[in-house]
């Protein structure tokens, strides 16, 4: 069971697409391919957003997750000259980044919205050179204690 | 990049250019992604959400207020 849908977007062009509806939602991707309920991951990888990150790289520090504290690693890291990988499953922020608003974080005495607190760290770690990769999930990692010679 | 590091004037010079230049292409929708769903739907707001959160700019369709999508809507 599936209907056609003709869609006039913004910039005045139509796209015409057979739909049923339990592919909604869908998502029109740079005009060119329709995903229909489509995982984040597959989001993802149709915008490229980590189409400029070398996955064969080796890295100087990895860090999993993207919230507050591994942006701030991120920050630290990369500013001190590491090469400095971000793992993030959903996107930039973490849990903070859902918050309406943060009156709690050092630095911010009227708050801030955790969007806003995410967007401004996130920058500021690509600044530095920290690559940060979206909607990839780190296996459990198996680390073997490794002493450390003089 | 190497110019952002070391350059503070210049680099705070681009970087607010990119930033403004991310906030106008958010509050125009201007991105190629068109978002077509229903305020009732779970998985709408998660990619909503998603997209929200990584500020990549999208349009949104409602297919509860789009006429077009009413034949569709019709079969709920």
């Amino acid at each position: 069971m599936s209907t056609s849908i003709k869609i006039r977007t913004r910039r005045n062009y139509s796209i015409v697409f057979d739909v049923a509806v339990q592919d909604v939602p869908i998502m029109i991707c740079r005009g060119q391919s329709v995903l229909r309920n489509p995982t984040n991951r597959q989001i993802a990888d149709c915008l490229g957003f980590n189409e400029a990150i070398d996955q064969t790289h080796l890295r100087d520090l990895v860090i999993i997750g993207a919230g507050p504290a591994g942006l701030a690693a991120a920050v630290y890291g990369a500013s001190e000259g590491l090469d400095v990988l971000v793992v993030e499953s959903e996107a930039p922020g973490g849990q903070a980044g859902s918050s309406s608003k943060i009156e709690n974080y050092l630095g911010f005495p009227t708050g801030i919205s955790g969007q806003e607190l995410a967007g401004r760290a996130y920058t500021q770690a690509q600044k530095f050179g920290a690559e940060v990769m979206i909607a990839k999930c780190a296996k459990t990692p198996h680390l073997r204690p490794q002493t450390v010679r003089d | 990049m190497k110019l952002i590091q070391t350059d503070t004037e210049l680099s705070d010079i681009l970087l607010r250019a990119f930033i403004l230049r991310r906030v106008e292409l958010i509050s125009y929708q201007i991105g190629g992604v068109v978002v077509l769903g229903s305020t009732y739907s779970a998985e709408t707001l998660r990619i909503r959400e998603f997209l929200t959160r990584n500020s990549y700019p999208y349009a949104y369709v409602d297919l509860d207020q789009n006429s077009d999508a009413q034949e569709l809507l019709d079969r709920f």
